[in-house]
């Protein structure tokens, strides 16, 4: 069973936002909420600026799930983490326990009122009917169900943001940190799938078996990159 | 004599009020609907893709595990 996961690899982001503007048309999501950003660490210091592309990372332990008040977020078999926009009452707390900042709350109508909570589905829609347009109204298209990958990650052009099967994903990153010896650490890959005892192991890192084995590690990982 | 009232008074108030205990705080079942996994496809979507079954977890898993490897580049430059 696949466990869904996202990873930047912020030696190869270039803050092109791409995968945010790619976000914003697939799901038609409305002016104000950002499901997906690109945030750039070390703003101006020259060799340490990196940038990150940042949305909900679907954790395992998903500390949004845990205050929201009326329960209305859920986990899929893949481990995407979903909520209902009918039972959701925008109240915020989600936001305020989010360390990633996901949560959106579209501001629309004549006092501004706060709306209904937005995130990133993982382009897995919500609980409404596959592929309905009620769902899409609400949540944007679902393209786990049309057997499909995240359009921000498929479509990035430098393959900085990694989404999909979390062990295939950590292959192809620890294959790349083989083979070009830094930029093993993956920005919130602890804080998102880590454990209470401790942060889940960096999928970078040259400890553990890559699949396939690279042909000729040139020089093992250096922790380089910024901190998770 | 009104001492013994006043306490018997109170008594009876303290022993009434016990049927106004707690009210159970435990969350109720929620009220979101429930969800179709991915696996099942959608039916009535024109864009899904090909090459799998909708419906057969095994299918839809392949699917994705192949589609994983498109974000893979050295499978193109090896």
């Amino acid at each position: 069973m696949a466990r869904m996961k996202f990873i930047c690899d912020a030696e190869r982001c270039i803050e092109c936002n791409s995968c945010v503007t790619a976000c914003k048309n697939e799901h038609e999501v409305p002016w104000g909420v950002n499901r997906r950003r690109v945030v750039t660490v070390n703003d101006g210091m020259v060799g340490a600026e990196k940038s990150i592309s940042v949305a909900c990372m679907h954790c395992s332990d998903a500390p949004c799930m845990a205050v929201c008040p009326v329960d209305c977020f859920y986990r899929t078999e893949d481990g995407v983490v979903l909520h209902d926009k009918d039972v959701c009452i925008g109240c915020g707390y989600c936001s305020y326990a989010c360390p990633f900042g996901a949560p959106q709350f579209p501001s629309t109508g004549t006092f501004g009122v706060r709306g209904k909570m937005d995130k990133c589905t993982f382009c897995a829609g919500g609980p409404e009917k596959n592929g309905s347009e009620a769902e899409f109204e609400k949540y944007g298209r679902n393209r786990l169900a049309e057997g499909k990958l995240p359009l921000c990650a498929e479509m990035c052009s430098t393959k900085a943001l990694l989404g999909g099967d979390g062990d295939v994903i950590a292959d192809i990153l620890r294959n790349r940190v083989i083979k070009r010896g830094t930029g093993g650490d993956v920005f919130g890959w602890g804080t998102a799938y880590g454990t209470a005892k401790g942060g889940a192991a960096q999928p970078g890192q040259p400890g553990q078996p890559a699949q396939p084995a690279p042909a000729a590690p040139a020089a093992p990982a250096a922790s380089g990159g910024q901190a998770s | 004599m009104n001492r013994v009232r006043v306490i018997a008074l109170l008594s009876l108030c303290g022993v009434l009020l016990a049927a106004c205990g707690e009210k159970p705080q435990t969350i109720g079942p929620s009220h979101r609907k429930a969800d179709a996994q991915a696996y099942q496809g959608a039916p009535d979507d024109p864009f899904v893709a090909k090459g799998w079954t909708q419906g057969d977890k095994t299918s839809w898993g392949n699917q994705i595990r192949q589609r994983n490897q498109l974000q893979n580049e050295y499978n193109r430059t090896q």
